[in-house]
């Protein structure tokens, strides 16, 4: 031994030097039942213990004198006891019913519990849901679980993108998407698809299987979001997988091992009619949809040592559509997942998360496509005979169509036939891999280094098949492919001091996050194939298209914050980030963001004021910024690509910027209070959560178009105009009952009843910087506008009052505008004086027509356990104050397959005398077959049909506007867990058994004149919204399981 | 201790080193595009100058097949299969009764509103290569230089002429464009600015570049009935033999006439008296192509003049000049050949029989077949005074055309961004 290591010896005369005692007791919870595997831990030491199944402990070896204990246990507070006595000590733990003191995140290097947090935060438990129930994805998991977020699936197709709509929505520029994280690392979130199909593409974020995760904070706004800088403006989604944990199982073992098996079945939630849609093909559209095959099995161990926690995640899923094809229309998504926490040392902890996917989607091309199945069947028109007279099927028809006997034909497959269609084959496959490396590095008490490096690195394929030369305008067989190989690397580092003076605790921290991003595309497109048979690239005779593309970017920030807490009853924080990203050509722009927060625990605070009955009362305030930095090259007056044609290859104007953009600032304040009362007489626990916030944004970065005379539209240009505010509420109330202790037996009957609404309000104030007025800015089918003094993207459009008549034959004569109204112009006499007479979007007779996006979303949910095994849970939802846009619908007018049009048409003599649908005309004809009066006694009939004309018009946009508001049962399930069960026949090889049986979507209350009022055809992350044109509808999902835990 | 002073500086370091912004800046450059200051040398110029004739590519066929839709020379029906661009439904029928209220339609018309914006970014690639070119010094001035100039003023003649043709503020306004967000310029000064662009390109032509530019100054004059300064240029202009002007396609991006109107997609049909000129005389289907599409029971056709994707399209050619020529004489105008002879060559090349005779009814009819799917038609029309009022003539969709139309509309998106109109 060297006198340097003399110290080894000193713990055993240190040792020798105490005299020990026997802590004991039990734990119960507060109607007397034991709690087993309760954590008992003598504070300042690493000395614990748990509890056996009757509750009882035994800490040995503790130091005699007084100590303190840390007493915790899951669903239950925390409960520190300072004491003397050493035996027999009978400690009840309160039920925390509403995880109150669990832990979220609340910044960069911020966490506060529930209980303690000065912001709004939206948690989602996860692990908890999908123990009974099967999520094809994780927007599955989060819809209608938290208020302030409403999630939209573009189309039902499976693997598909959607949407976050958080809060009001943010600012104007961007597309109003939160980033995402999981376990620290930034994940991509792009709807991927550049080969055309039906404006829909692949989500990126389909790639997480749901099972690997433990739970979802969101960080709703600026105000809770501030510390995540730019990025965090539409608010940041934090995912937690699932970790391993030292294991205190009563049977000795220090793993849990879990297998679940599910399968299920997508089928058709909205069966088309002829006579509620107007359709002549109500039979085929159904025909088209045929129910999908679900299967899953997932498999699981997590575990832990002292030294090492672990969790192994390996899952299979395989998923079909709605599509009759199978084969154009699946997901085949393996994924597996190792985590690792490694406790290096007593100060150092180091952290490998890894998860690895292949995902493979087939993605049928319908919407808004002639090569798809719906618009082949949607849009048949009917057939008639040489005589006018209706075609209809007869007992003989094979034709497969699965028409019924006696009913109109129509010409389905009109524009491709079935078999063509059958031949396209359109695939996305992801292989990708997620992971990082973290370390917790204690040097000294109090100080906090923190260090992680995470990866996102996906390889997409994507292949596109058109094996019919009638299907493309190409000259014969084409295939085209694209390769994305993404790489996103994130950094983050910090440093973060606690230290507690009397009974104020701060924690100080400073931390840089960084993230950079390298994607490469390369894609090439052959046609003239020499045989079907052999569809490889090189079967292809010539290259109609071969393209690369590079992006590289960079951003970043870094965050200081301090953190303070006053005696556990005052919370603040105070934050400041700057932001960095990267700008092709110049200077990174930057920009600052301030956040400050307050909290206080009345029920603490002033604790002889508070009723016993309240558990909790905290008003809270925070304010935060956030905001939009420009683009990589939004800054650059002309950037040029190549482009090939006839004469070679070239050079053309790619995009146009603006060289003096500006970053756009979002500030918001959010006042709330979180409050829990006991309520008397054993009746339960209440909760309840009100937030009311308010932002604004000024400089809005706005997306201008150029005048096409300048010859600058190549893209539109990024300009700093504009100012919103956008306003909303939130809450929400749980409720927690145990009926069964009201009657004397506790567990009996229990039930969780959790109700959220949030309301939103948004405005354009202006568009206007004081040089600069910009234009109404249009979405895709001219409908939707940003536009001063109203909602952005609210429906704007000429509005139809009813049919104009001939003043002297009183016949019609087309459609009656809305020219009085001028809604939208009474505000600014300018704008009406400067677009009065011209048309299109200065029109000043155009009028806002409502929302495109719920105002009021609301869910109530109900969890019942019965005999405390027997669960049954359902989920309820409402979305309102919206409208869809019913393309789908209108574009069938264009192609004859309306027939209420039709029919309408042919009362007014449209189709002639003996009109082909059989309709009686309303009016006369002259022997020429001109139309020349109203017959007597149906004038009244005359004039509905005609105002019911004008009404189906397809010339007017609003007129197939649809209210979209709805009502869903979104979930419901039943499981049944056996644990008790097998105890009872001390069956110890297997540990539990959980069975189930779910419903999504299983029934939908709405007027939305369509499928389902929850599509978007642009997909999920364009500015544009609800609008359904050939959007596949959402399906209705049964799925049964098994999970058996060893 | 010295351990964590050091963990402690070298973690600020980095925080330093982070909150630097050159390692934001320091990111590989995109590979898949150039910013405008690197594309201003000698160098690049062949590049530019392809860059404009792509740009001619991407706004030609489109541009004039939207025409012909508007005119009678192509029908829109939705009874055939594949046809359901409610814009060529509008472009073909000025919409239906009950549609046409205001006109509002064909604002917003999208096939209006690409093609306006088509011609505005041919205008202004044509105008920063002479930009560019401009700029580079005298002395060591090379073949490419000449090729820029030739094509950029060539380009920049074009456009504007494309402007003064085919657009119009409104329905019942004199054609034109604004440039540049400027006030409308009339057609008279729009086809004026196209010729002085033609004139600024002679210097740099080849002698059948010189004839193609005096046609096409000819053309400027002929579409303004000024007969006599017409037929000055057309005179000098293109010889028989000659090789047309054209716009050249790709299989990336094809002849919309091939494309949509054609054998690729069938949303534009031949009108019946196609079929009756070929009828009458079974040579004509020597320029006269098409082919019997799928329809929901009526026989309706398609033209295969271009048969395939990459066919290219004439933006001016000898027959043309020839039968500019006969017309202009027949107008009053002096030409040194007559118009018989003038109409002869044109048809003697289709393998057709000489015409003993030819008046301006003859030219009108000839144009409406020569020119057939070039974007000619609704000029005609309107100079021979013989706009139709019906459309689909003589099949079980037949329509009255409401609205005045005859131009492609200056889109809403000049309206609602160019202060000066």
């Amino acid at each position: 031994m060297t006198n340097k290591n003399w110290y080894l010896i000193l713990p055993i005369f240190l040792v020798q030097s105490f005299t020990f005692a026997v802590v004991s007791g039990i734990i119960s919870d507060k109607s007397g039942n034991p709690l087993k595997g309760a954590n008992i831990l003598l504070e300042g030491t690493d000395l614990g213990v748990a509890t056996n199944e009757d509750g009882s402990f035994v800490l040995e070896y503790v130091p005699e004198g007084e100590y303190s204990l840390e007493i915790t246990y899951i669903g239950f507070k925390t409960k520190k006891i300072n004491t003397t006595d050493s035996t027999n000590l009978a400690i009840i733990l309160e039920s925390d019913v509403f995880s109150s003191e669990s832990v979220v995140v609340t910044g960069i290097s911020s966490e506060r519990s529930i209980g303690n947090t000065e912001v709004s935060v939206s948690r989602v438990n996860v692990s908890d849901m999908s123990k009974t129930i099967s999520f094809s994805d994780v927007s599955q998991m989060l819809y209608g679980k938290m208020s302030g977020v409403d999630i939209r699936k573009a189309s039902g197709n499976v693997g598909g993108g959607w949407r976050f709509d958080v809060r009001a929505g943010g600012g104007l520029n961007g597309d109003e998407q939160p980033v995402i994280y999981i376990d620290g690392v930034r994940m991509d979130n792009d709807e991927f698809y550049s080969v055309y199909a039906g404006g829909q593409g692949v989500s990126t974020l389909a790639d997480l299987n749901p099972e690997d995760i433990e739970g979802i904070d969101i960080l709703k706004g600026p105000a809770g979001a501030t510390t995540y800088g730019t990025n965090g403006s539409n608010g940041v989604v934090l995912i937690t997988t699932k970790r391993g944990s030292k294991q205190d199982r009563t049977d000795g073992k220090n793993y849990t091992i879990k297998y679940k098996q599910v399968n299920g079945t997508n089928e058709q939630a909205y069966i088309y009619d002829n006579d509620k849609d107007g359709l002549y093909s109500a039979d085929d559209l159904n025909a088209v949809h045929t129910p999908g095959n679900i299967e899953q099995r997932n498999f699981s161990i997590s575990g832990g040592t002292p030294d090492l926690n672990y969790y192994i995640g390996l899952d299979d899923r395989y998923e079909e559509g709605l599509t009759i094809n199978k084969k154009q229309n699946y997901m085949d998504r393996k994924s597996a997942r190792l985590n690792l926490d490694i406790a290096a040392s007593k100060n150092l902890n180091i952290s490998v998360l890894t998860n690895y996917v292949k995902n493979m989607r087939t993605i049928p091309d319908n919407d808004n496509s002639i090569l798809g199945w719906l618009g082949n069947t949607y849009w048949a028109v009917a057939q008639y005979d040489e005589n006018g007279d209706p075609i209809l099927n007869s007992v003989e028809d094979n034709d497969g169509s699965g028409r019924s006997y006696g009913t109109q034909k129509y010409e389905p497959f009109f524009f491709s036939d079935s078999s063509d269609i059958n031949e396209i084959y359109y695939w996305v496959e992801s292989k990708r891999f997620i992971g990082s490396i973290s370390i917790n590095f204690r040097p000294v008490n109090g100080l906090i280094l923190n260090g992680r490096i995470g990866i996102d690195d996906s390889h997409i394929n994507e292949d596109k098949n058109h094996n019919d030369p009638s299907l493309t305008s190409l000259p014969l067989e084409a295939e085209r492919a694209f390769i994305r190989q993404n790489q996103e690397i994130s950094y983050e580092i910090g440093l973060k001091y606690i230290k507690s003076i009397s009974s104020v605790e701060s924690k100080t921290s400073l931390t840089t996050q960084a993230y950079d991003q390298k994607q490469q595309g390369f894609g090439l497109k052959k046609i003239n194939y020499i045989t079907p048979d052999i569809s490889i690239m090189g079967s292809g005779e010539e290259m109609l298209y071969e393209d690369e593309e590079f992006y590289h970017f960079r951003d970043g920030g870094t965050v200081f914050s301090e953190e303070l807490s006053i005696k556990d009853r005052y919370f603040l924080t105070f934050s400041n980030r700057k932001d960095f990203a990267s700008t092709l050509g110049t200077k990174a722009s930057q920009i600052s963001y301030t956040g400050y927060r307050f909290g206080c625990r009345v029920d603490r605070a002033l604790s002889f004021l508070t009723p016993s009955f309240i558990s909790l009362l905290k008003p809270r305030f925070a304010y935060g910024e956030s905001g939009v930095l420009p683009g990589l090259t939004d800054n650059n007056p002309i950037l040029w690509q190549a482009s090939s044609g006839g004469v070679g290859n070239g050079a053309s104007i790619s995009s146009v910027g603006n060289k003096d953009i500006k970053p756009e600032k979002i500030k918001e304040t959010e006042v709330g209070f979180d409050a829990q009362v006991n309520l008397p007489s054993k009746l339960g626990f209440l909760s309840l959560e009100y937030t009311s916030y308010n932002q604004s944004a000024k400089e809005s970065i706005v997306a201008k178009e150029n005048s096409p005379s300048s010859g600058l539209t190549a893209s539109s240009m990024l300009v700093n105009v504009g100012e919103m505010e956008m306003s909303g509420t939130e809450m929400l109330i749980k409720y927690s009952t145990d009926v069964g202790s009201l009657i004397g037996r506790p567990n009996w009957l229990q039930a969780d009843l959790s109700y959220s609404s949030s309301h939103n309000k948004n405005k354009v104030v202006s568009l206007d910087n004081g040089g600069f007025d910009a234009q109404p800015i249009y979405s895709s089918f001219n409908t939707q506008v940003v536009q001063a003094g109203i909602p952005k993207y609210g429906w704007y459009n000429l509005f139809v009052l009813g049919a104009k008549f001939d003043e002297i034959t009183g016949l019609y004569s087309g459609v009656q505008v809305d020219t009085v109204t001028q809604r939208m112009w009474d505000f600014d006499s300018t704008y009406l004086s400067k677009y009065a007479g011209a048309s299109g979007v200065g029109s000043p007779y155009k009028v806002y027509l409502g929302l495109s996006t719920p105002s009021s979303i609301r869910s109530l949910s109900l969890n019942i356990r019965v005999f405390k095994n027997l669960n049954v849970y359902a989920l309820w939802n409402w979305k309102s104050g919206h409208f869809m846009s019913n393309e789908t619908k209108r574009y069938g007018v264009y192609f004859g397959s309306n027939r209420i049009r039709n029919e309408l048409g042919d009362k007014l003599g449209f189709g002639g005398e003996e009109p082909l649908s059989g309709i009686e005309p309303l009016v006369d004809f002259d022997e020429y077959g001109n139309i020349v009066g109203i017959k007597i006694g149906k004038e009244e009939d005359y004039e509905k049909a005609s105002n019911d004309y004008s009404f189906t018009d397809p010339g007017y946009p609003a007129n197939y506007l649809s209210d979209a508001s709805f009502s869903r049962l979104k979930e419901l399930s039943i499981s049944y867990n056996m644990g008790d069960l097998l105890s009872r026949f001390n069956l110890k090889a297997v540990n539990d058994i959980q069975i189930y049986y779910s419903i999504q979507n299983l029934w939908t209350n709405t007027d939305y004149s369509g499928s389902d009022p929850e599509v978007n055809w642009s997909g999920a992350k364009a500015i544009d919204r609800g609008q359904d044109f050939l959007t596949a509808q959402h399906p209705r999902v049964h799925t049964w399981g098994l999970t058996i835990t060893f | 201790m010295r351990f964590i002073l050091n963990i402690c500086l070298i973690n600020l370091f980095i925080l330093v080193i982070s909150c630097e912004d050159t390692w934001y800046q320091k990111i590989e450059p995109p590979m898949d595009i150039a910013e405008d200051r690197a594309l201003k040398d000698r160098i690049d110029l062949p590049l530019l100058t392809k860059g404009v004739l792509i740009n001619l590519m991407y706004v030609y066929s489109d541009l004039v097949s939207a025409s012909d839709l508007i005119s009678d020379q192509i029908e829109f029906s939705q009874s055939v299969i594949n046809a359901t661009f409610s814009s060529y439904d509008q472009l073909d029928g000025r919409g239906r009764i009950d549609q046409a209220d205001d006109g509002s339609q064909f604002h917003d018309n999208i096939s209006c509103i690409y093609n306006y914006a088509s011609v505005g970014r041919f205008r202004k690639h044509a105008d920063l290569l002479i930009e560019t070119v401009s700029l580079l010094d005298d002395e060591n001035s090379s073949a490419e230089d000449t090729a820029a100039f030739y094509t950029g003023y060539l380009a920049g003649g074009l456009s504007r002429a494309l402007y003064a043709t085919y657009f119009a503020l409104t329905d019942d306004g004199e054609p034109g464009s604004p440039i540049d967000d400027g006030p409308m310029i009339s057609t008279a000064n729009m086809f004026s600015d196209a010729r002085s662009k033609y004139l600024l390109a002679l210097p740099y032509a080849t002698e059948s570049e010189k004839r193609v530019l005096y046609s096409l100054i000819g053309k400027t004059y002929l579409l303004e009935e000024d007969y006599i300064e017409a037929a000055i240029y057309l005179s000098q202009g293109m010889e028989a033999g000659d090789a047309p002007l054209q716009a050249l396609y790709s299989y990336d991006y094809a002849n919309n006439y091939y494309e949509q109107m054609g054998l690729g997609r069938t949303q534009g049909m031949v009108p019946n008296r196609f079929m009756d000129y070929v009828a009458e005389n079974p040579l004509e289907v020597n320029r006269l192509p098409f082919v019997e599409v799928e329809t929901l029971g009526e026989q309706r056709y398609v033209q295969t003049k271009y048969p395939e994707a990459i066919s290219p399209v004439n933006v001016i050619s000898w027959q043309e000049n020839y039968l500019m020529l006969a017309e202009v004489s027949l107008r009053g105008a002096s030409v040194a050949v007559s118009p018989v002879v003038a109409v002869n060559t044109v048809r003697t090349e289709h393998g057709l029989g000489a015409l003993e005779s030819v008046n301006l009814d003859v030219v009108y009819v000839e144009r409406d077949k020569e020119l057939w799917c070039t974007g000619n038609r609704a000029s005609d029309q309107t100079r021979w005074n013989r706009w139709h009022n019906t459309t689909n003539v003589g099949t079980e969709v037949e329509e009255t055309i409401y609205g005045e139309w005859r131009y492609l509309s200056i889109s809403l998106y000049e309206k609602n961004n160019n202060p000066n109109i």
